[in-house]
């Protein structure tokens, strides 16, 4: 990986996550417009792999996006260089390990985006 | 007309349609976190549904710039302000109804037993029972 396939693989994350956006945009309409409530909300916890606060920025508003899930916050840094944790809020996942699953793909792909150098898958 | 100005009208339409779906979340689901959920995405996913469709009925740079400018601002404000919202609803300790896991209450309780590990406990320790 180099700086520049770098705007490739940003363009490429910004594509990828419009598709998600939409497709889970329809799973929560789909929950809203017919009778009942399918949904499982929780909280999980996710420990990051964010190494600074603009990662763990955007990462927190890319949750958020995401229909379905939503951050509540952080946890404090043991030191300015720790990874930080996110609590995650999740309406449609049947426990904390799918919900942490899917939010491991979005934040491996994110650091893979945002980093010059590439990042963990 | 022309064929930009359907699409355009069709995602204005769509837009449209989100931001009831949002309204409709709203009255449906049951506590302040889901709510924020349908309202966040709405005001994000909405907005730039209903910006590039008035970008396609009136296509040209100076707006295309626009539209890139207020996606890129209305989806940062969106979710930092949801983000907020659901963090000061957690910190007064407003309950969550129906909820499947929650391991950041267990990870308060643990906290409040005092073998947590101290930096976490900015949460409160304490929470409100779900009904």
């Amino acid at each position: 990986m180099s700086i520049i396939t770098w705007p490739v693989r940003l363009v490429w994350f910004a594509i990828w996550f419009a598709t998600r956006v939409v497709i889970s945009n329809a799973t929560v309409v789909w929950d809203n417009l017919t009778p009942g409530q399918r949904s499982d909300p929780g909280v999980a916890i996710l420990p990051t792999r964010c190494r600074t606060d603009a990662e763990l920025t955007v990462l927190a508003a890319l949750i958020t996006l995401t229909p379905g899930t939503l951050t509540l916050g952080t946890s404090r840094a043991a030191s300015d260089d720790s990874p930080r944790d996110l609590y995650v809020h999740g309406m449609y996942h049947p426990d904390a390990e799918s919900l942490r699953r899917e939010l491991r793909d979005i934040e491996g792909r994110m650091l893979h985006a945002m980093r010059r150098q590439g990042g963990p898958q | 007309m022309s064929v930009l100005e359907i699409l355009g009208q069709v995602l204005i339409v769509a837009g449209g349609l989100v931001f009831l779906t949002a309204a409709l979340g709203i009255v449906r689901f049951p506590d302040v976190y889901t709510r924020i959920s349908a309202v966040g995405t709405a005001a994000g996913l909405g907005i730039v549904l209903v910006v590039t469709g008035a970008l396609l009925m009136q296509p040209g740079i100076s707006n295309a710039v626009k539209v890139a400018v207020i996606i890129a601002l209305q989806l940062a404000t969106s979710s930092v302000g949801s983000m907020a919202v659901a963090r000061s609803s957690y910190l007064i300790r407003t309950p969550m109804r129906a909820k499947a896991f929650h391991e950041l209450a267990d990870l308060d309780a643990r906290v409040a037993d005092g073998d947590g590990s101290p930096q976490t406990s900015e949460q409160p320790s304490e929470r409100g029972e779900a009904h």
